[in-house]
């Protein structure tokens, strides 16, 4: 029905031991429940950060416009469409993004929503989506054909693009596998096909589209036998396609590692949680098995102790790569040293920092390897059961959980007597019914134990009393991932990568204004410069002004700062801090007091509503920041700002409001002359839509584009003559100057 | 038994005390709202956060579990600005009045709303003590009275506004009338001496209150006759001097020592008396010496009796308070909590205390019958907070000095809920620190209270929409008396 209504509630209390008081208050805390029915057509607009920087604010009045839903509301009068906002759909390479039940959109633009709508229509009387993961492979004689299906890819039209490959591979009767594997981490090329014929070097196509599945086939494999060469022949004459254009068409998408653009993007990398890129089918367990899959597990379960596994994580150096940067190791140890038998291991798939998107390709791409990881954390704190904790927006990441651990379960990796070890554990998966805040582990177990996520005050720390009371480890995905690479390399490789209080790599997500955005795995240490300029390839126009690392609990670091390296200490001395790795790039046209006024209204809106400093503290900010932005702003709200960020972040009851006042913090620590500016009535970005204007350069050629585009009919028809806008109708929505083809329109 | 210092005082507790208790055991005072004892820690007001062992971050010392050689800090001064920032973020977003309108222009600080309450249910003689422990002579200011509440008064921006003077009138009236007038009791005596220089309606205003403050009082007049303008200033008929002379015997009735015809020197007074209250216009000045205090005449000549009568009261406190040792400032104003103007449909939520009011009585003064008068106090809006003497949230704000308006916002509209036949819940003085959740969780309620949303449009309230009656069958005076604010009281004194 995908809403609540009341008679249902009142019937789960008659026939279960649930109160009224506590159904009511769990469905109204969570973002995923509702009381009133959806539209028929479901649309879901991605509000993350990179979204953010590239416009979903604006992209999400001109849908809610256009399909006239009435402030305050999310669904239409005549009932056809739901739009929601959503925080992060984790696909912010693409973005601005929007997802309907059938289909995800990216790169869209207020423009461009006509064509949005028509589509998800389109998209819908197509019926149901295809399955994300309906083919198995099988083995390879001729050659092999990769390509990338994370969530990202997905969205490019690589699922279409793979049945195309395999429906070509049939028909020419190849012994060729199609393979999907996970996130090809370059996200800025998919869709990427690799072919993969045995004694030459790797065919790479990026960029390409469902319809050239036939010719990439084509240019790498013939088919078999005579007459079925004959018969292909054949069909080609019918195809409307003239095979050298088609060949040469399709080998302008060809591209290889060698190419600068790639060599640049892998250069600094080095891959241990996103081990086998681009190569492992996510869900071929014999694959992962040839390629290290469980070895750790199978090792230390023949030979190690849970104390030496414990000390070789300590020798590893390391920490929770979730955001606080917590020895991996001292919480285990706590974990097992604390009384009690019946012990939980906790997956902490719960990613909701907008602009982040590591764990949900993680567990799209690896799904063995962190329930090895999971496995080995539970044997060295001796737990027997073990959560998977995914939030309701990844459906791929549960999907392909779900299917590997029944594929661990079947083979013996998981159950009562893990490999004839004596070692018994398995695991559950639970989906999050979405609330930022059950980031934090004791929001989580409270979720988990089916209440409110409200964090409580640690001690005590859930090492001890966590899920039910029972001593509970809560360890986030990569951190989890990590783990079989140390068990197989050596803790000393592991160490011997990153810094002196930083050990190993972190995956970071690159994303905004950056020429190359994707998924990167970088040795700790390495400078945001280097990420941004090297690995990123700069910022395509504009000029790179600052990065924000950490999402909502983290900072923005100008670029002048852009040599501090990654490394939890470092990043917390600039008023930053890891977080679990966004990593949003911004330039000249982002700004700073937006910048921080998004985050707060995200944490904001976030927040459990238990503490006095989180639930009013973020909203007092909130208000000054709007009212800055709006040119409204008092020349006492800067001291107001600094005093509430600083007491609700030392007062705060968890980590969420701990750190939330981070944005504000470090905005007005580096961009304080941005703050005056608006005060004073100016937005030096010209980004804050009540202190910027639009106008018409001499540029204008009198095309009326921008005229036949503006929703707010804010520009007269005056065709042949330089358009004007009426500054007075206009509702700086930016329609006019994304589709002026002369880029006559300026911002002032 | 984990020992620890607070302030640098070492204190021993039990196992499983918290920092709280240790604070509690050693009398260092930690405010705190959402702490109940016997209830889990809901850490939710962050008005009792500390420091502990020199960190950055501070911790909620009702959930602090004490712990060997802690150092805590409770008065460090970012300490204490953490919490008047907590109580100032629950101010910004608190709606609601301590005080009725009409009681904050009482010259003389009466609570009027309560007296409505008590006429309403017929306990004139809780009425009659109430208003005598506030108004000296109320029988007098029941005719006389200036009655600016009667403007203040909420109910006069729809209609008139309550004929509060009459009420008044009525109650004192009653009393004088009844066979055992009510005497105010004096608090034991002091063994303190005050002079009063003067006997119209300041000084005997001060002498009331400072013999119920338990000091020794002799009032000198230069007259023959005690009551000064109040003998000549209004009509016979309006206040006939038998009214006037059974009015102002109370000070007498009460101990004080009245001189007629007396002209004393304000050195030999001074010189005689532990303070002195110069509530007369007397030649030579000299109030600004200490022990000399000001009242009536002596400050501003007023026509006004009121103003008179508040004046010589705020003396009389300022007298106390110097002769208790603690200076000789005016008493502070308590802490008050302002909402300003209402909208249309906020005094409807207001109108929904008083359904079928009878039509006004209008203020001119006259003596009226109990029903009418009942019939007038049912129009009363009982705008003012149930709970203005118990409210936790009043009292520390008053203790750290903290503004209402420092983080005010646009407010959001006041409502009331009045489904339950005791109860009034007034959700914008909810500071949703969830004891009221957790109280009827325990006495397991069939349907309770339970927070509503996330964030800081969390909000407490009633599972599927339900009624407060039905939410409250058990538990409603364990709620009323748990609630550290306002929020949910009981609609009249039980």
């Amino acid at each position: 029905m995908r809403y609540l209504p009341e008679d249902a509630l009142r019937r789960v209390c008659e026939i279960t031991e649930i109160t009224p008081a506590d159904i009511t208050g769990v469905a109204t805390f969570y973002d995923q429940f509702r009381f009133e029915p959806m539209g028929r057509n479901v649309l879901r607009v991605c509000h993350g950060t990179a979204c953010h920087v590239k416009g979903s604010a604006a992209l999400q009045n001109a849908i809610d416009d256009h399909l006239g839903i009435p402030a305050g509301r999310d669904t239409d009068p005549e009932g056809r469409y739901t739009v929601q906002k959503v925080a992060c759909f984790g696909c912010c390479t693409l973005a601005p993004v929007v997802q309907s039940e059938h289909a995800t959109f990216g790169n869209l633009t207020p423009a461009s929503v006509g064509g949005l709508l028509d589509d998800v229509e389109r998209a819908a009387a197509g019926g149901a989506a295809k399955a994300f993961d309906g083919l198995a492979a099988r083995g390879t004689v001729q050659g092999e054909i990769r390509v990338g299906l994370g969530s990202c890819c997905i969205v490019k039209g690589t699922q279409d693009l793979l049945d195309g490959l395999r429906g070509e591979v049939a028909r020419l009767d190849l012994d060729v596998a199609v393979r999907r594997v996970g996130c090809v981490v370059a996200c800025y090329r998919t869709p990427v096909v690799e072919v993969i014929v045995p004694g030459h070097a790797a065919r790479m196509y990026d960029a390409v589209a469902a319809g050239d599945a036939a010719d990439i086939v084509r240019d790498s494999f013939r088919p078999r036998g005579v007459l079925r060469r004959a018969r292909a022949a054949a069909s080609r004459l019918l195809a409307p396609l003239v095979e050298g254009g088609s060949a040469s068409s399709v080998r302008a998408l060809r591209t290889d590692v060698r190419d600068p653009h790639v060599t640049a993007f892998l250069a600094g990398q080095v891959h241990i949680a996103t081990e086998n890129w681009g190569e492992l089918d996510p869900l071929d367990f014999d694959q992962t098995v040839r390629l290290g899959g469980f070895q750790a597990l199978g090792r230390v379960l023949a030979e190690g102790e849970p104390g030496s596994v414990i000390d070789e994580v300590d020798r590893a150096g390391l920490r929770g790569r979730g955001g606080g940067g917590f020895p991996t190791a001292r919480k285990w140890r706590l974990a097992r040293d604390a009384a009690g038998d019946h012990k939980t291991v906790i997956c902490n798939g719960d990613e909701g920092d907008p602009g982040a998107f590591m764990d949900r390709m993680i567990l799209e791409s690896f799904p063995f390897r962190v329930i090895e990881g999971l496995t080995l954390a539970a044997y060295a704190v001796g737990a027997r059961d073990g959560i998977f904790y995914i939030r309701e927006e990844y459906p791929l990441a549960f999907a392909r959980i779900q299917a590997a651990i029944e594929a661990a379960r079947a083979r013996g990796f998981l159950g009562a007597d893990i490999l004839d070890s004596g070692f018994g554990f398995d695991v559950r998966i639970v989906k999050g019914a979405g609330a930022f805040v059950c980031g934090e582990e004791t929001a989580l177990i409270a979720s988990l134990e089916g209440r409110r996520g409200m964090p409580v005050l640690r001690p005590p720390f859930p090492v001890e009393s966590g899920l039910e009371g029972r001593p509970t480890v809560v360890n986030n995905v990569e951190t989890l991932a990590l783990l079989p690479w140390i068990f197989r390399n050596g803790a000393d490789a592991f160490a011997a990568l990153g810094t002196e209080r930083s050990r190993g790599t972190k995956v970071f997500s690159l994303a905004g204004k950056v020429a190359r955005g994707g998924l990167i795995e970088v040795p700790m240490g390495i400078t945001i410069r280097e990420v941004v300029e090297e690995i990123g390839g700069g910022v395509p126009d504009g000029e790179f002004k600052a990065v924000q690392v950490g999402g909502p609990s983290g900072g923005c670091i100008p670029a002048a700062l852009a040599d501090t390296p990654i490394d939890y200490e470092a990043l917390v001395s600039k008023g930053a801090m890891m977080g679990s790795g966004g990593l949003v790039v911004l330039d000249s046209h982002d700004c700073m007091v937006d910048m921080a006024r998004y985050f707060l209204q995200f944490t904001q809106n976030e927040s459990c509503g238990k503490c006095t400093f989180c639930r009013i503290g973020t909203r007092q900010m909130l208000d000054i920041l709007e009212r800055i932005c709006r040119g409204r702003g008092r020349p006492r709200d800067l001291d107001e700002l600094e005093a509430l960020a600083r007491t609700t972040s030392a007062g705060s009851l968890c980590g969420l409001g701990h750190a939330a006042p981070n944005p504000v913090i470090t905005t007005l620590r580096y961009f304080r002359d941005e703050y005056e500016a608006h005060l004073k009535g100016r937005c030096p970005a010209g980004r804050c839509v009540e202190l910027i204007s639009y106008h018409v350069t001499d540029d204008c050629t009198g095309c009326t584009i921008c005229v036949q585009h503006c929703p707010a009919d804010a520009i007269p028809f005056t065709p042949y003559r330089t358009h004007e806008i009426d500054t007075q109708l206009c509702t700086a929505c930016d329609v006019c100057r994304s589709v002026c083809p002369e880029d006559a329109i300026e911002v002032r | 038994m984990p020992r620890l210092a607070i302030d640098g005082r070492a204190v021993t507790v039990p196992e499983g005390a918290t920092v709280l208790d240790a604070a509690r055991q050693l009398g260092i005072e930690i405010p705190s709202l959402c702490h109940l004892d016997g209830c889990a820690p809901s850490t939710s007001c962050l008005v009792c956060v500390v420091r502990v062992d020199g960190s950055d971050r501070l911790v909620p010392s009702c959930a602090t579990p004490a712990a060997e050689g802690m150092a805590v800090e409770s008065d460090a001064s970012d300490v204490r600005e953490a919490r008047t920032m907590a109580l100032e973020l629950l101010l910004g977003d608190h709606l609601g009045e301590c005080l009725a309108a009409c009681q904050r222009v009482c010259p003389l600080d009466l609570d009027i709303p309560n007296m409505t309450r008590l006429v309403q249910s017929g306990d004139l003689s809780t009425a009659v003590e109430d208003l005598r422990a506030t108004v000296p002579f109320p029988g007098v200011l029941g005719r006389v009275c200036a009655a600016t509440c009667q403007t203040g008064c909420r109910q006069s921006a729809t209609d008139a506004g309550l004929s509060i003077r009459n009420i008044e009138r009525h109650v004192a009236d009653h009393d004088r009338d009844s066979e055992a007038p009510w005497t105010p009791p004096c608090r034991e005596d002091t063994g303190r001496r005050v002079a009063i220089v003067g006997a119209g309606p300041a000084g005997l205003s001060a002498a009331y209150f400072l013999r119920l403050s338990g000091h020794a009082v002799t009032v000198y007049e230069r007259t023959d006759r005690i009551g000064g303008r109040l003998r000549h200033a209004f009509d016979e008929e309006l206040l006939p001097a038998e009214v006037l002379d059974a009015e102002l015997g109370v000070v007498e009735r009460l101990g004080a020592e009245i001189r007629l015809g007396a002209e004393p020197d304000l050195d030999a007074l001074v010189e005689a008396f532990d303070a002195v209250v110069v509530a007369a216009s007397i030649r030579g000045g000299g109030a600004q010496r200490a022990g000399v205090f000001a009242a009536g005449d002596a400050v501003r000549p007023t026509d006004d009796p009121t103003r008179a009568m508040a004046s010589g009261k705020r003396a009389a406190a300022s007298v106390d308070l110097f002769l208790s040792g603690a200076g000789a400032e005016a008493p502070a104003r308590p802490f008050s909590s302002v909402m300003g103007k209402l909208c249309e449909t906020e005094m409807a939520e207001l109108a929904k205390v008083a359904p079928s009011a009878p039509a006004a009585l209008g203020g001119e003064p006259r003596a009226l019958s109990f029903d009418s008068i009942a019939g007038e106090c049912a129009r009363c809006l009982h705008c003012d907070c149930r709970a203005a003497s118990t409210c936790l949230l009043r009292r520390y704000a008053d203790e750290y000095g903290a503004s209402p308006t420092r983080f005010r916002r646009k407010r959001k509209l006041f409502t009331r809920n009045l489904d339950h036949p005791l109860v009034i819940y007034e959700p914008g003085k909810c500071i949703a620190c969830g004891i009221c959740v957790a109280v009827t969780t325990e006495m397991d309620e069939e349907l309770g209270l339970t927070f509503i949303g996330r964030g800081f449009d969390v909000r407490v309230g009633v599972p599927f929409d339900a009624p407060l009656r039905d939410a409250l069958r058990r538990a409603a005076a364990r709620v009323v008396s748990a609630c550290p604010t306002g929020a949910l009281a009981f609609r009249s004194k039980p």
